[in-house]
């Protein structure tokens, strides 16, 4: 038995050891973050619901993934919205009461679907589920989600949505999904690298995102500046442009710069533009060949891509505003390289959008915006928009907009105080008149691997991007048939 | 001579102790990044800290996950149902392929080897269609009873060969006595495999208690399911930064109990050979 105890003994003396050492003197250390707005607001645990004689206690089960302590507001939100529609219920004589039950974790969103599916093909779908926008046309094709056309007009919140992002949520003709939040992808920059390049100065640095927004910076520009970085040895090779290390939308903001188009209005059918695919090769062609811009495929998030990009040793990188938010808490902030967090990043980075393909033409951005949907076999798909609409407010999207540097959806939100008073999220909210959106068609993913697949090939100089638009245009043909329009 | 006599007798042992440090220096870069900021290899940057370890007292993920006591008890539930299912189960098919003869035991035999053979991910879809049948989806015991037809096969073929290697005198003395086959199996046969039975209880344990694929294809994400690989891979996201500091708290956390059922299970299983307990019993 003491011969059994003693590793265990052993392993015990080790932790109450290091547990001590947990203890010690804290250091002190300022860290100056002046633009963060942390809206503390406490959660309603526990909701108190008077239902009346003869009346119904419904709940409405909502899944959401979001990345904590970020996003909690994607689902929390919700919570809030109980008593606001409690009390409408009562004062227009429904019976009905309603509680929110919320699945929140941060699951991708490949797996949600997954599982919504699954538990659907059960009987169990929840009532709610937030996603990308992306999979409305899988779901709605399927008969998993329910249209909202019909609905949405019996709810005046949704009046103050922006517009322009309806279309995003827009299958055939009818919109499925209630907005939850969105975002830009812009160009960021290290302005002090940017300065010491040759033919740059601080001037002409400050005035960067204005040239792009103006059509005046080309991407061409772009690679010229990472390529004279690089000879002048400013950045290290390959070091000049980074882009996201794995397959997602930003590559499908690049296609859209050089006029490529994802759906055809008519038909609804995916569409590959052939000359904007040559335009995309040919720009990652150059910049693999040249040096100015490399080895970022593959390399990683934690242990590539995001110490490179704030850690001073990327030129040019893509990213999104809410990795904003990310960068100053994790990177620039305390847990990584302490360099002062957000005050820091303001400082020393400038961001606009990605530059025009042509001199005069139009900059552009990509937005992923999530969208709440409805399960078609949700019982009460009436009192599951209604509690979407109590979270679609100043209020309630400023609170997740803020902590997660997503940009707003609705119109007033730009006059709301609490979100003027977030610099960053300002000064982006310009980037939606310039933006896309991914197709909302079920085959969206094919073609998305199909043109990463060939990026792939072309960093490792296995395909030239004339052998890149061939591989594309092979894949989906093969794959989609009649499904895919090739211009 | 006696100096190269002593060289070739250590180096079996600096050879187990060169392909164990690996190991170890895994296990100590887990148990010192857990409570550290940040590491530069093995060495912590900056104050060591318990904040790691705050998903002990409030759960991460916001108010709809469940805490990390509830996850850890639906993993130490299934892990145990697993644990005895498996044995029970295992011991009486394995005792009955071993020692009786009945039509088609070479086929179940066969079949069952074959169950083992196949990748478990390409028989989801038809065990949810299963469990959707049975309205097992989204439960604790659904999940259970997966896992344990996945570790049954191991099971069965693990027990029929201790059974196969246990003598029949003892058997026949018994049944000669009139012991009817039960008797015979718990009071005669069981005693001696303890240690047998005490591998494959930890062998199905760990396997449980690890599981990942089928928690997490057969429940409904955070819910109030939820086990510990599972809540262990929220840590991850695909964009954004792991945390490996909690990570490493959590995989500790997860670490422990394992490390317990080994150390006082360990006597038992040092002590298997091919037949059962060194010396019987």
């Amino acid at each position: 038995m003491q011969k059994r105890l003693l590793p265990l003994l052993t392993l015990l003396i080790g932790l109450s050891l290091l547990v001590a050492a947990c203890g010690g003197a804290a250091t002190p250390e300022t860290i100056i973050v002046v633009e963060t707005q942390i809206v503390e607001v406490e959660v309603p645990v526990e909701v108190e619901v008077e239902v009346p004689v003869g009346g119904e206690l419904v709940t409405i089960v909502a899944r959401c993934r979001a990345r904590p302590p970020t996003e909690d507001w994607r689902c929390n939100n919700l919570l809030f919205g109980v008593a606001a529609v409690n009390a409408e219920l009562e004062a227009a004589g429904d019976t009905r009461r309603v509680v929110v039950e919320t699945i929140q974790d941060n699951t991708d969103f490949g797996d949600i679907m997954q599982e919504f599916a699954l538990a659907f093909e059960d009987g169990q779908a929840p009532d709610i589920v937030l996603t990308g926008h992306e999979f409305i046309g899988t779901e709605a094709t399927a008969g998993r989600i329910i249209s909202l056309e019909s609905m949405i007009a019996d709810y005046p919140e949704f009046d103050n949505m922006i517009d322009g992002l309806w279309e995003a949520v827009t299958f055939k003709g009818e919109r499925w999904g209630i907005l939850q939040d969105t975002e830009a992808r812009p160009i960021f920059w290290d302005k002090n690298l940017l300065a010491a390049v040759p033919g740059w100065d601080a001037a002409r640095v400050d005035g960067l995102s204005d040239e792009i927004r103006a059509g005046n910076f080309t991407l061409s520009d772009m690679l010229d500046a990472a390529e004279a970085a690089v000879a002048a040895g400013v950045v290290n090779k390959g070091m000049g442009f980074w882009m996201r290390p794995s397959n997602g939308a930003d590559f499908t903001a690049l296609y859209y710069a050089f006029g490529g188009d994802t759906i055809d209005s008519d038909t609804g059918k995916l569409v590959y533009d052939t000359a904007a695919g040559l335009g995309f090769y040919e720009f990652f062609e150059r910049g693999f060949t040249d040096g100015g811009s490399f080895g970022f495929l593959g390399a990683g998030w934690g242990d590539g891509y995001h110490p490179a990009v704030s850690g001073g040793d990327v030129l040019f990188w893509a990213g999104g505003s809410w990795q904003w938010a990310e960068w100053a808490d994790q990177w620039t902030g305390p847990s990584n390289f302490n360099l002062g967090g957000e005050s820091y990043q303001f400082e020393n980075w400038g961001y606009g959008l990605y530059p025009a393909a042509v001199a005069g033409g139009s900059p552009t951005t990509l937005s992923h915006p999530l969208a709440y949907l409805i399960s078609s076999q949700s019982e009460h798909p009436d009192l599951a928009l209604a509690v979407i609409a109590k979270a679609t407010t100043d209020e309630a999207n400023t609170r997740h907009a803020i902590n997660s540097t997503h940009l707003g959806i609705l119109t007033t939100q730009a006059s709301y105080a609490p979100y003027v008073s977030a610099v960053f999220l300002t000064d982006v909210l310009y980037m939606l008149d310039f933006t896309n959106f991914l197709p909302n068609n079920p085959n969206w993913g094919t073609q998305q691997q199909a043109t990463f697949d060939a990026l792939s090939a072309v960093q490792v100089g296995e395909f030239t991007a004339q052998e890149a638009v061939d591989f594309v245009v092979d894949t989906l043909q093969t794959q989609l048939g009649d499904d895919i329009i090739i211009r | 001579m006696a100096l190269r006599k002593r060289i070739w007798s250590s180096a079996p042992y600096l050879l187990l102790v060169i392909s164990v440090v690996p190991i170890m220096v895994g296990y100590l870069w887990l148990l010192i990044n857990s409570f550290s900021t940040r590491t530069e290899g093995l060495l912590p940057v900056g104050e060591l800290t318990l904040n790691n370890w705050s998903f002990l007292l409030e759960t991460p993920f916001g108010r709809g996950y469940p805490s990390i006591w509830r996850v850890t008890l639906n993993t130490f539930l299934i892990a145990s149902f697993m644990t005895i299912t498996v044995v029970l189960v295992s011991s009486l098919a394995g005792y009955a392929l071993s020692r009786l003869n009945f039509p088609g035991r070479r086929q179940f035999l066969s079949l069952t080897l074959i169950l083992h053979a196949f990748p478990s991910v390409t028989l989801l879809i038809g065990i949810f269609f299963v469990l959707r049948t049975l309205s097992l989806y989204n439960t604790l015991i659904g999940v259970g009873l997966v896992m344990v037809g996945f570790e049954m096969p191991f099971g069965i073929w693990l027990m029929k060969g201790f059974f196969d290697n246990v003598s029949w005198d003892m058997e026949r003395a018994a049944l000669i006595d009139g012991a009817s086959r039960l008797q015979v199996w718990w009071q005669i046969i069981i005693p001696t495999l303890k240690p047998g039975i005490a591998a494959l209880a930890i062998f199905a344990f760990v396997s449980g208690w690890n599981a990942w694929l089928v928690p997490k294809t057969f429940t409904i994400g955070a819910g109030k399911q939820a086990t510990l690989s599972v809540y262990l891979q929220n840590f991850q996201g695909d964009t954004v930064a792991v945390d490996w500091g909690t990570v490493t708290a959590v995989g500790l956390f997860q670490l422990i109990p394992v490390a317990l059922f080994f150390i006082f299970t360990q006597d038992l299983l040092l002590s298997i050979y091919a037949g059962g307990a060194k010396g019987g019993s």
